[in-house]
């Protein structure tokens, strides 16, 4: 018997909806090579603890509810934990996940391209990729506190030997990176960002759920989506070395008010398409400039425009988002602000988070000299060696969303359990 | 109705590629090929958005029009990996599948333990009509890009199946074109699949530069591929790659105002190739085994183009195609054929857009699609059960040579 599936919860693509501020990713790797039954016991039970969060309860404060600031958790499970520790799972590999699931390794020595073909390199210092662990978990809620206390009774519970019998728990806590949302809606380089993420609803849906397929072995995977996640730091001080005038045309959009960039100049001056923002408005984000977020085919003019970061993005500007070819991904990204001990004291950047029905379609934007292959952020300004080092990778990982029914114990324990 | 004023129009586009030094004869010949498919195309190719002179367009900038070229159906209808198989199972497959404007074949040769093994392939985008052109009228001509092509100078009897084909009539040197159909077959000098052709290009752009709007709450809109294809009943093109990305590009601009045109030179271009995908013995591929021809773009950014590519060590070398490798990220695999290739390409026509001006609500096409369910399944294209027959004759056929 079939049930309905849908995708999990945690993906804030629908009309009315808005996502939590606060994110926080974390990865679980699994100890050692195990049975995929005992593995799904423990995993269904640690999504009990999860839902009890939800609800606001703390297994350590019996009875005593704390604000949960409407907490979503979403799982994610990634290619080695098929490939490499699973015994006798339930469930094969999705077929997008063995293929294109993977980032390069960094170099021995640190950095080094994400991609074969991208402009993407690791930072100098990252010798090791943290999210290749084997299982990604993501908690959006809006408080910080709600989601790092996830992390910390995830903690907990990994560390509740009783519970899981004497021995040692089965899976290991792994890195954790947090992000938030930001009230003005732009980003450290000071641009409005999440502007043009296609419209809320079906387009968004139909770019990231995975499809009606004829394979028996990958009909499971309907409605499941893929998570891609990268930590991207932005060095700020190559970044305000750029005039406003070459930030502009490397994003595409006008500094202040986020109004599309159309056409150069013969001077070389940025000119914004008519009538934005509407009167009475400073910034493309106010009511009345919906139509100004995303730019149809056939506006811009000029060769040099394309080479601007929202067009190698989106060479397309396609809505019809069903089909792969598209490249249109849904973003849901979410700064970050990390204090460092050494100059200037802080990283700041962009925890990249988007969902695709194959993460093929983020690999194609990414290596394709037509969409942003071969670049770091877009732009004519790339042709200088520095801006080629503007954003660095700091963890790169790809993850299959199984998809949410309600007779699973959790998104995915089919993979598992009987 | 006589839609052409222009004086030269006769020599409106250059040659695809401008890959030939060719006399005006054939560029004429050519420029009347495209203008007759244009007149004569299925889909009215409307010149009020869509006119066959790209000069005729003022204020013009460059669309960008582009799909990967791996086969799509086969994936929707099955998966990657069955597509992967079903493209590369010879002229078989190419027939049926290789539908994206792109085609190849796997060259094979035996290796020193006697294995057949592929050692390279050969990828086109050249349009038949225009060879078809060349070999009815330049024997010559025909003769010497065969000759750069295959290394080698096919005979006039093989060509033409006399000694000398200046003797016969333009329609009798036409009527032999079927002679080169098996070294197509051997290496995909153009592309023949029923539908990768330059009337089937005219007809989509031509069928997508029209002003289609859709009603909702008696508001007029822009529609969706999927409204246009399903009120157009064409249904079987929409799960391609091809046809929505040329046709829905071309709306796009019409919609917004303006009007479209191939520019020159009109053709299909490989316009991406990620070469850093493959690897031999973990190095950057030599760059000799990365042959890029048919093409002769002067201008910056576009050199890199081509109509022809050839992948693999010559005849002369011990190695073999599969011992490049193919990455992505950590995944790593041998390059057993054209696929594999295919998915790291992206082709695509060169299309111009310009001459702004505002619709007026008496120029929208308002597609009926009231009661329609406009919804397309690409599980359940018709085409899935004629790629599941090649399934089956591809199981067959490994069934007869595995031990
Ligand atoms: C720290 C890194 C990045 C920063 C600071 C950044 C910043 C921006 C900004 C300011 C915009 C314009 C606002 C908007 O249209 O939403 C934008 C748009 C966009 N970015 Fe990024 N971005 C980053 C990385 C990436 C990466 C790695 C991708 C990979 C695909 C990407 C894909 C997009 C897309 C698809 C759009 C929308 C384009 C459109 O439809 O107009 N961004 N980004």
């Amino acid at each position: 018997m079939s049930f309905e599936t849908k995708l999990q919860e945690g993906i804030y693509y629908d009309k009315g909806i808005k996502p939590g501020n606060h994110l926080c990713m974390t990865f679980l790797s699994v100890r050692d090579q195990i049975d995929a039954p005992i593995l799904g016991k423990y995993l269904s039970e640690l999504w009990t603890m999860y839902d009890e969060l939800k609800k606001g309860k703390i297994r350590d404060l019996p009875n005593h509810i704390v604000p949960s600031n409407h907490l979503t958790i979403l799982i994610g499970f990634g290619i080695n934990l098929f490939k490499k520790k699973l015994r006798n799972a339930k469930r094969s590999a999705p077929d997008q996940l063995e293929k294109y699931s993977t980032f390069k390794k960094p170099l021995p020595t640190g950095g080094g391209p994400i991609l074969q073909g991208a402009g993407l390199m690791y930072d100098d210092d990252i010798k090791t990729n943290p999210a290749t662990e084997d299982i990604l978990i993501q908690f959006i809620a809006d408080s910080q506190l709600a989601v790092d206390r996830c992390v910390v009774e995830t903690w907990k519970f990994l560390n509740d030997k009783s519970f899981y019998s004497n021995e040692e728990s089965p899976l290991v806590l792994g890195n954790s990176y947090t992000g938030f949302q930001r009230d003005d809606f732009r980003s450290w380089i000071d641009f409005h960002d999440g502007i043009s993420n296609m419209e809320s609803g079906t387009a968004r849906l139909e770019s990231m759920r995975i499809k009606e397929t004829n394979i028996d072995q990958e009909k499971w995977t309907q409605n499941g989506t893929y998570i891609s996640f990268m930590r991207i730091r932005t060095d700020l001080s190559i970044w305000r070395k750029l005039s406003t005038v070459e930030q502009e045309l490397a994003v595409g959009r006008n500094k202040l008010t986020g109004c599309p960039i159309i056409s150069i100049t013969e001077s070389g001056l940025p000119v914004v398409i008519d009538g934005c923002p509407v009167p009475g408005t400073s910034e493309v984000t106010e009511t009345g400039n919906e139509h100004f977020k995303d730019i149809s085919e056939g506006v811009i003019k000029g060769d040099k425009l394309p080479e601007s970061h929202i067009h190698k993005a989106n060479m397309k500007r396609s809505n019809d988002t069903f089909l792969r070819d598209s490249n249109r991904i849904f973003r849901q990204g979410y700064e970050f602000f990390e204090p460092i001990d050494i100059s200037p004291g802080f990283r700041v950047g962009l925890n990249f988070v988007s969902f695709q029905d194959t993460p093929r379609r983020l690999n194609d934007i990414l290596t394709s000299t037509n969409w942003l292959g071969k670049a770091n952020f877009g732009g004519s300004i790339e042709s200088s060696a520095e801006m080629k080092r503007f954003l660095t990778i700091r963890a790169a990982g790809y993850y299959f969303v199984p998809p949410y029914s309600k007779v699973d114990k959790f998104p995915g324990s089919s993979i598992f359990l009987e | 109705m006589f839609l052409f004023v222009s004086k030269n129009l006769q020599t409106m586009y250059d040659v695809p590629g401008f890959s030939d030094n060719v006399n005006e004869d054939i560029k004429n010949a050519w420029n009347e090929a495209v203008k007759s498919n244009y007149n004569s195309s299925d889909s009215n190719p409307d010149p009020k958005y869509f006119p066959l002179d790209p000069n005729d367009i003022r204020e013009s900038s460059d669309a960008k029009v582009f799909w990967f070229a791996d086969p799509q159906e086969p994936q929707h209808c099955f998966d990657e990996r069955i597509a992967q198989q079903l493209s590369d199972f010879g002229i078989e497959g190419r027939k049926l599948l290789h539908n994206e404007y792109c085609e190849y074949t796997i060259v094979k040769r035996q290796d020193s333990s006697g294995k057949l093994r592929p050692k390279r392939v050969n990828v086109t985008t050249e349009f038949k009509a225009y060879w078809e052109c060349v070999a009815r009228r330049d024997p010559n001509l025909l003769r010497k890009i065969l000759k750069e092509i295959l290394g080698i100078q096919p005979s006039w009897q093989d060509l033409y199946g006399v000694d000398d084909p200046f003797v016969l009539t333009e329609q009798m040197r036409a009527a032999k074109f079927s002679r080169l159909d098996k070294i197509n077959t051997d290496n995909a000098l153009f592309m023949s699949h029923p539908i990768n052709g330059l009337s089937d290009l005219i007809y989509i752009v031509g069928f997508g530069s029209k002003p289609y709007a859709v009603k909702r709450n008696g508001q007029i809109e822009k529609a969706s591929r999927e409204e246009i294809f399903t009120a157009k009943r064409v249904r079987s093109l929409a799960c391609r790659h091809a046809d929505p990305a040329a046709s829905m590009a071309a709306y796009g601009a019409v919609f917004g105002g303006n009007q479209v045109a191939f520019k020159n030179p009109l053709g299909m271009y490989i316009q991406s190739f990620n070469t850093d995908a493959l690897s031999f013995q973990g190095e950057p591929l030599p760059e000799k085994w990365i042959r890029r021809s048919r093409a002769n773009f002067s201008s910056e950014g576009q050199n890199e183009w081509c109509q022809r590519l050839v992948i693999g060590p010559s005849d002369e070398e011990p190695y073999f195609l599969d011992d490049i490798k193919i990455e992505t990220g950590e995944f790593k695999e041998p390059v057993v054929g054209g696929f594999q290739i295919l998915k790291s390409i992206e082709v695509g026509p060169l299309i111009t857009t310009g001459n702004p001006k505002s619709l007026l609500s008496s120029d929208y096409l308002i597609l009926d699609i009231t009661g329609i369910n406009t919804a397309i399944k690409c599980n359940k294209a018709e085409v899935c059960s004629e790629i599941q027959q090649l399934k089956e004759q591809y199981e067959k056929s490994k069934l007869h040579t595995s031990p």
